[in-house]
């Protein structure tokens, strides 16, 4: 009887455990909920607070960013060196990334995949402040020796940011390319096919979509990218010029979204300037869903493929 | 059916470019063969670019920085004066620390149970969709805009003041998609037999995670953590913040006034860094810094290789991976980033 008593106690104790644990699990699960609701309410809500003092308009497509002085809180120039600066990074590390991943996925023997593997893998770990350092100390000088500049420019941070995204664009674009059914690329070589026009002609169409999220994830980390960009392009408030002196716009100083919060924030003080980086970090938040949203729309397709 | 459409799409790709190319040169087998010289050089070109990019930051930042970095008064003297460029980083070192402590006690714990919540329990459901979706929104947000969220809640809202609890706990949230996603993989990567022979014995669901889907899992859970704590050491956006930057003492790890774990404001290895980069006269000790930050992330690397990832003992063979000839894991496409 007593021991008939003690096994249902523990039965009780048991049950009760479970069920315990497994409601700790959901609610642990619902904190990322919880966490992203969270980082939006309150990036959103202080930067709305902003639009009680000045017109989003003036907010959006102003050119002056004169926080303290006159209140103008202007980011044109600060948005359009933020997409000069991406694309211009994209426009290098696409290549040469998607060229590593294919290195990587169909030329490379085993022995060197094992060199070049950990290498990237390594490049995706260097903290960004070392790559800022790197610029700062070697590309900086550079651009300032030959061109007889500051230096200081966005041509040093799309050099940086390009380097800085290869590892999202070679890792995801590898996969993918991986990926490609046997049967695509066999049927390729039977029709007599050298390896590069099997690569080009078929792997790589196959492989279109996973390259295509690599691609606008590495645009969303660009983008969002802050210190190391904030080390190296001098973070003047000005359009930066298009003239043809300046390559373009490639010598000349300038700020981005990313770099004018990280610049601003030691200084702001609470009310319309600080409000006005939490602006600036929605816009930012923005376009980062908007990329996000693009990607998983991809990998959903590789998925499917799968 | 979406297999044979790609399928039939290569075909007629193949047989267009075969025209073409017959076409338009004739078919020349040298042009052909020049091509595909050109072609598979600028491939090969490129692989062995990224690395020798690596090796050159490495190895620049190295040059510099080596002979400050391995001094004893540069690692375990106390920074000078409240300036950037004198006395040591062992403030930054302790902050450090702290921070790697702080966040992965708050990250680890939730990260593993949403873990298992999403590999044993999740139902199909709308609920999970959005835990899904948060998660894999989560993984996609710049740090920066952690910072600001840090800043906003934890340092005004919480009011923690800036200090390494509020960085800390802006930095856990970053690295929990992190630590998610690998504990997820290690977890759907245990044996479904494992699970139901151990069911089979008349034991509940709890006790079956606990005594055996976690134990197995936990070589893949440790590689999650290790990865995450590389992230930590790293950041710098979030602390710059949400922790401040002060160097006027040694951080303490508890106190009795309001926020009663880590309420100083501190700097990190990397916000110190990134402090010293961009005051002209401490470049020379910002490459020391830099010369720390990437031995703490190749020992990371290293002993993450070591282990291997999704099952058996872990740190079987404390050899780096590209030394042992084992064969390659298959790729999955959320492991890498």
């Amino acid at each position: 009887m007593n021991k008939y008593l003690t096994q249902k106690s523990n039965r009780f104790w048991t049950d009760f455990v479970n069920n315990l644990m497994a409601n700790i699990f959901f609610l642990s699960a619902f904190i990322a909920v919880v966490s992203l609701f969270l980082i939006t309410a309150y990036v959103f809500y202080n930067g709305a607070k902003l639009f009680t003092v000045i017109a989003m308009p003036d907010f959006l497509f102003g050119f002056d960013w004169e926080p303290v002085n006159q209140k103008l809180f202007g980011i044109l120039p600060m948005i359009v060196s933020s997409f000069y600066v991406t694309f211009g990074s994209l426009l290098i590390s696409i290549p040469l990334g998607i060229g590593c991943a294919i290195f990587l996925a169909e030329i490379a023997s085993q022995p060197v995949q094992r060199i070049v593997r950990p290498a990237v893998q390594l490049l995706a770990g260097i903290p960004s402040v070392v790559y800022g350092l790197f610029g700062l100390a070697l590309v900086v000088p550079l651009i300032q020796q030959f061109a007889d500049v500051a230096g200081l420019s966005i041509l040093a941070a799309i050099i940086i940011l390009s380097i800085m995204i290869l590892p999202t664009i070679i890792s995801i674009s590898e996969d993918s390319i991986r990926a490609v059914p046997k049967e695509v690329k066999e049927s390729s070589i039977a029709l007599g096919t050298t390896k590069w026009q099997t690569i080009f002609g078929a792997v790589l169409p196959a492989s279109t979509s996973g390259i295509i999220t690599a691609v606008v994830l590495a645009l969303g980390r660009a983008f969002g990218e802050a210190m190391a960009v904030k080390m190296v392009i001098g973070n003047t408030q000005t359009m930066p010029s298009f003239s043809p002196e300046s390559l373009f716009g490639l010598l000349s100083l300038a700020r981005t979204l990313t770099t004018n919060i990280i610049g601003d924030i030691e200084y702001a003080e609470a009310g319309p300037h600080q409000d006005a980086l939490f602006a600036t970090g929605a816009i930012l938040f923005i376009f980062i869903i908007v990329t996000n949203a693009i990607s998983y729309m991809f990998r959903r397709r590789i998925h499917e493929i799968r | 059916m979406q297999f044979h459409i790609c399928l039939e799409g290569e075909y007629t790709r193949l047989d267009n470019m075969q025209n073409a190319s017959s076409l338009k040169r004739g078919h020349n087998i040298s042009s052909i063969k020049l091509e595909e010289t050109i072609a598979l050089g600028l491939l090969w070109l490129s692989g062995w670019l990224v690395v020798a990019v690596l090796l050159f930051i490495i190895g620049y930042i190295f040059y510099y920085g080596i002979p400050e970095a391995f001094s004893f008064n540069y690692l375990f003297l106390p920074p000078e004066g409240g300036r950037y460029d004198t006395g040591g980083i062992l403030y930054q070192i302790i902050a450090t620390i702290y921070l790697i402590i702080g966040s992965i006690m708050v990250a680890a714990p939730v990260g593993i149970s949403t873990a298992i919540y999403l590999s044993e329990y999740a139902p199909q459901n709308i609920v999970t969709n959005m835990i899904r979706f948060a998660i894999e929104n989560l993984a996609g947000i710049p740090s920066i805009i952690y910072g600001l969220f840090g800043l906003a809640f934890f340092v005004v809202f919480l009011k923690f003041e800036y200090s390494l609890l509020a960085g800390g706990l802006a930095v856990a949230v970053m690295i929990l998609p992190v630590i998610i996603r690998t504990s997820e993989e290690a977890l759907k990567a245990v044996p479904v037999g494992y699970r139901q022979s151990s069911l089979a014995l008349g034991v509940n669901k709890w006790q079956t995670i606990y005594k055996v889907i976690l134990p197995s899992a936990l070589p893949g859970i440790l590689t999650g953590i290790l990865l995450s704590i590389g992230r930590v050491i790293g950041e710098s956006a979030i602390l710059i913040l949400a922790a401040g930057g002060s160097i006027t003492a040694i951080p303490k790890f508890v106190s009795l006034n309001y926020p009663y774990f880590l309420p100083d404001s501190a700097r990190t290895l990397a916000v110190h860094l990134y402090y010293q980069a961009t005051s002209y006269d401490a470049r020379s000790k910002a490459f020391a810094t830099g010369v720390v930050l990437i031995f703490l992330v190749l020992f990371l690397r290293i002993t993450n290789d070591a282990g291997p990832v999704t099952s058996g003992v872990p740190f079987k063979n404390f050899v780096p991976q590209f030394l042992t000839p084992t064969p390659p894991v298959p790729p999955t496409l959320s492991s890498n980033f």
